[in-house]
């Protein structure tokens, strides 16, 4: 193991370990107020029961603090294990994508899966593959196309039906049910929400009829 | 820093990644050394990687005021070392195989007031009992690992720890609120 220095210095989480060690190296406390009673090992097993469910928001900050700082100090990676763990991170984000993400990063996820070149991809939905790209990476909107055109996409990457409208919505903003403040003050905006909420009623119908 | 990233990885960006490894993998890797030490490099590495695919993979769940996010993350890496021990248990002897037995009892977290009146009891102690109960029994430390990090004896730091826990425990017995779950439990 080479130890590393911690990153995220925390100079509180100095202050409070040196408070704490030098109590605990320095002045020994009685154990004279404590009494052993029937209550008191009763309360013990309910400790043991919840002290396990407890997070560190439990403690206090200087007792945090420290705990953070005792914590932090790690070992150094080898290239191989550094990577490998970069590697489960990706999945996990990619995961956490495909499970609450934008129906953009949903179809170039499935996309990447399928092994299927953006070309080909661009030539039987009849886009160009710059423009499918750009709306794969979010910098273009789904409300440029078709009702037709977003639901050919999900059913060619066999997207679920249900996973695909969720994602259309959250992409279009319309994750929440009541619409926003501005969405209810601004005619354009209501408007936008009204052209919106037809888009993803009309994908789900088309999806719909795909068995 | 950390909160950038977090809003990057929530986003899916890439780059996320390799970054919210550099920040919190060595200490990752230090912390499942220290509380899994009798495990193998290669277990622990597996560990590592299915801890932090599982906390990626549900980040948006992180809630900054329930704790900092590297004390979420060994939650995660504690979850998966019990799991990897319950599921690579050494079978002893083949006498016990195929015998049925009966359900074990049903564990169910307790419930939230409970788990307040005991957040509340430890906040009663000196941020150094705190932080010893904190090690053993929140972070799972085994005892000589939190020794070396407080800089005492693992003697000496098995005495605070049972003498924190001692006035925890008459703290929580002047608790209605522990006292009535008690009492409801043992019926």
């Amino acid at each position: 193991m080479t130890p590393i220095p911690p990153t995220g210095h925390d100079p509180h989480g100095d202050d409070a370990v040196d408070r704490i060690r030098a109590e605990l190296r320095d002045t020994p406390e009685a154990d004279t107020a404590v009494a052993e009673s029937v209550a008191l090992n009763a309360a013990q097993d309910d400790l043991d029961n919840a002290l396990t469910v407890l997070s560190a928001a439990a403690l206090s900050a200087e007792a945090q603090a420290a705990v953070e700082r005792l914590l932090a100090p790690g070992e150094g990676l080898t290239p191989a294990a550094r990577q490998r763990m970069i590697a489960a991170a990706e999945r996990g984000l990619r995961r956490q994508r495909l499970a609450g993400g934008t129906l953009a990063s949903l179809l170039g996820i499935r996309r990447d899966e399928e092994g299927l070149p953006a070309a080909v991809l661009a030539r039987e939905l009849d886009l160009e593959e710059t423009e499918l790209l750009a709306m794969e990476s979010g910098e273009r909107t789904f409300r440029a196309l078709s009702a037709q055109q977003i639901a050919a996409w999900v059913i060619r990457l066999a997207v679920e039906r249900q996973r695909a409208v969720d994602a259309l919505r959250r992409s279009l903003g319309l994750a929440s049910v009541t619409p926003s403040y501005a969405q209810r003050k601004g005619p354009r905006d209501q408007t936008q929400r009204a052209d919106d909420l037809a888009l993803v009623t009309a994908v789900d119908e088309l999806l719909s009829q795909h068995p | 820093m950390t909160d950038e990233l977090i809003t990057d990885a929530r986003a899916g960006k890439p780059h996320a990644a390799p970054f919210l490894i550099s920040l919190h993998g060595p200490a990752l890797a230090g912390y499942l050394r220290a509380i899994a030490s009798d495990l193998s490099d290669t277990d622990r590495e597996l560990i590592a990687e299915r801890a932090i695919e599982a906390a990626v993979r549900k980040i948006d769940r992180y809630d900054p005021t329930h704790g900092p996010f590297a004390a979420w993350l060994r939650g995660f890496v504690r979850y998966e070392v019990l799991n990897w021990r319950r599921a690579t248990a050494r079978l002893d002897s083949l006498d016990a195989v195929d015998v049925p037995t009966p359900d074990p009892p049903c564990h169910t977290n307790p419930p939230s007031e409970v788990v307040t009146a005991v957040t509340d009891a430890l906040r009663t102690l000196r941020p150094a009992g705190q932080v010893i109960i904190a090690l053993h029994d929140i972070e799972r430390l085994p005892s000589k690992e939190a020794a070396a990090r407080l800089g005492i004896t693992d003697a000496a730091c098995r005495q605070r720890y049972a003498r924190a826990r001692r006035r925890l425990a008459a703290v929580a017995a002047r608790d209605p609120r522990l006292s009535t779950y008690a009492r409801e439990a043992s019926q």
